[in-house]
């Protein structure tokens, strides 16, 4: 599937991506496609990951547990998190092509982020299909 | 397929050393980024197994500045080279824009060349993607190692056996001395480039 | 045509490669004289008030409680929040004439009721005051040799949470839409944070019976009050949308 996305459409979904999802103090927030390419990044300007690095490995470990789920015969996983002791990582695909992967720590809930990104996830969805 | 960011003015390019396992795919990147660590500044990502084979996939990136007012980085991958892999090269070729196969110049590795070669183009099927209409480089691995007196298929034999009908360019090479891996590198970028711009236009 | 197209690319490219990767690689010419060797086959080829058991054990009173807070802390749903404010009505009538307690049970219900209401529009902090409430609230439970006066001050740090929360959320509200009255009434009934003094340490001796019947009837006018004010309000926004 070739995605083509233009200014304004990045802009949008950088919105979404600030309001639904940074505004809940997490501290990074990354859109990436299944090759492990950025589509967009927001973070608190505070930290300096590798996020090039972070989008391979996160691509190639989402590609990995797809394929683990299969295998167990399930369609895909509902829950996607790592849980650190200051910083914990959760991903969520986005169609069949993307991944929004966010980066948080101890202040926000698990429970309340999964519910904010699944709505960002619904506009965003929008977005890309129009 | 390259990944352009028009906002950004940004465009990615895969790469991925494909080959049989042990036949020097990590040896390549280990080469590039001991020697170029200063200039290109980024950090290579290795997944391995404690007995050294890669497990998931090797990664360095790269930015080669600007081209027609784009900045362009380079992704290098290689993919597990283990037969029980397979699942895994799979997912690291997806979205892959030019190929390095690095062939194991031993004669003992004949048949293993020949059965990796396909599986590339088994993989590349999944994706709706023929080894012919890609940017490919071939790369003889280990010829240095006809000094210690081991037996290696011969450079006309490995040409037969791989390069036949693709008929790409081809470079014998000794990565573990740095000999051709840059030569190589550099092929399949320009190669990748070349290709991306007849794409885009 | 088309080569001449794409040599400018293809030599920039290579000039940059060289640029940064040098001239400086070999081309291995050496090798293609290596000797033509026979094909050999060498064959070489990673858990009242003064329960003193552990939380988790079946008698003990937060037990269901820590486990519904504990999946809330996975994921928010309708269900989850209704067994959570079931529970919290349940316990209310276990701890019916324990202040304390009673007290932090108000306050997960509003802040509870307010999450189930307002789910994804919720404050984010309403869900981290769930979780401080709900753990100090068992730390004032399970540790019955606590001093009284200690407790109560924990209770009332909870509570100013409660409060500011309120006050942030009113705010915030009235900034969306300035000229209009605010939507809705406050979605928390209040707490009666006047009703709970705040630590005093004289105050040891328990609350005579009909202060506490006094006390208690306050807390049910005043739940009444706010949740008319709350129905008021949603009348008078449904009416507006007829119109």
């Amino acid at each position: 599937m070739q995605y083509t996305l233009g200014q304004t459409q990045l802009d949008t979904i950088e919105e979404i991506l600030q309001s639904d999802v940074m505004d809940l103090g997490v501290t990074c927030v990354v859109l990436i496609d299944m090759s492990g390419n950025i589509i967009a990044h927001l973070d608190t300007g505070e930290i300096h990951h590798d996020i090039y690095s972070l989008a391979a490995l996160a691509a190639g470990n989402f590609g990995a547990v797809s394929a683990m789920a299969k295998i167990i015969g399930e369609e895909e996983f509902s829950l996607l998190f790592h849980k650190g002791t200051k910083e914990n990582i959760h991903f969520s695909k986005v169609m069949d092509d993307f991944l929004l992967v966010t980066i948080f720590g101890k202040a926000v809930s698990l429970g309340f982020l999964r519910m904010k990104v699944a709505e960002a996830i619904g506009k965003i969805q929008n977005i890309l299909q129009d | 397929m390259a990944f352009v960011n028009m906002k950004k003015k940004e465009i990615q390019v895969k790469i991925v050393y494909y080959g049989p396992g042990r036949g020097g795919k990590t040896t390549n990147l280990e080469y590039i980024y001991g020697r170029f660590n200063e200039r290109i500044k980024t950090e290579m990502v290795t997944i391995k197994t404690h007995g050294d084979r890669t497990l998931f996939f090797d990664f360095l990136p790269f930015d080669i500045g600007k081209i027609k007012g784009y900045d362009v980085r380079i992704q290098l991958y290689t993919v597990p080279g283990q037969v029980k892999y397979n699942a895994t090269r799979r997912l690291v070729l997806r979205g892959v824009d030019g190929i390095v196969f690095v062939a194991d110049s031993m004669a003992i590795r004949k048949e293993k060349n020949i059965l990796s070669l396909k599986n590339l183009e088994e993989n590349l099927t999944a994706y709706k993607k023929s080894i012919h209409q890609m940017p490919v480089v071939l790369q003889y691995n280990k010829r240095d190692l006809a000094e210690q007196g081991i037996p290696l298929l011969s450079y006309e034999t490995l040409e037969e056996t791989l390069n036949s009908k693709l008929k790409a360019a081809a470079f014998p090479a000794s990565a573990i001395s740095g000999k051709n891996v840059v030569t190589t590198m550099k092929k399949i970028i320009a190669l990748t480039m070349a290709s991306l711009e007849k794409q885009l236009s | 045509m088309e080569d001449q197209k794409n040599k400018p690319v293809t030599a920039e490219v290579e000039q940059r490669l060289d640029d940064i990767f040098g001239l400086e690689d070999d081309d291995g010419t050496d090798f293609m004289e290596d000797a033509d060797f026979i094909e050999e086959d060498t064959g070489s080829d990673d858990p009242p008030s003064t329960f003193t058991g552990s939380i988790l054990d079946e008698d003990s009173p937060l037990r269901d409680l820590k486990g519904i807070v504990l999946s809330l802390d996975w994921e928010i749903t309708d269900e989850n929040m209704n067994r959570f404010l079931e529970e919290v009505e349940l316990l209310k009538i276990k701890f019916q004439g324990e202040k304390i307690p009673r007290m932090y049970l108000q306050i997960l219900d509003s802040v509870g009721k307010y999450i189930r209401k307002r789910k994804v529009r919720s404050h984010p902090e309403s869900i981290r005051l769930l979780s401080s409430a709900y753990k100090s609230f068992e730390k004032a439970l399970m540790n019955p040799e606590t001093p009284k006066a200690e407790k109560r001050k924990a209770l009332y740090k909870e509570i100013t949470k409660l409060k500011l929360l309120k006050e942030k959320i009113g705010r915030e509200k009235s900034e969306h839409i300035p000229p209009r009255a605010p939507e809705e009434a406050p979605q928390m009934p209040p707490t009666e944070p006047e009703a709970a003094p705040p630590s005093t340490p004289g105050m040891k001796a328990p609350v005579p019976a009909h202060e506490a019947f006094a006390y208690a009837l306050e807390e049910i006018k005043q739940v009444i009050k706010s949740e008319f004010q709350a129905i008021r309000a949603e009348l008078k926004l449904w009416r507006e949308d007829k119109q």
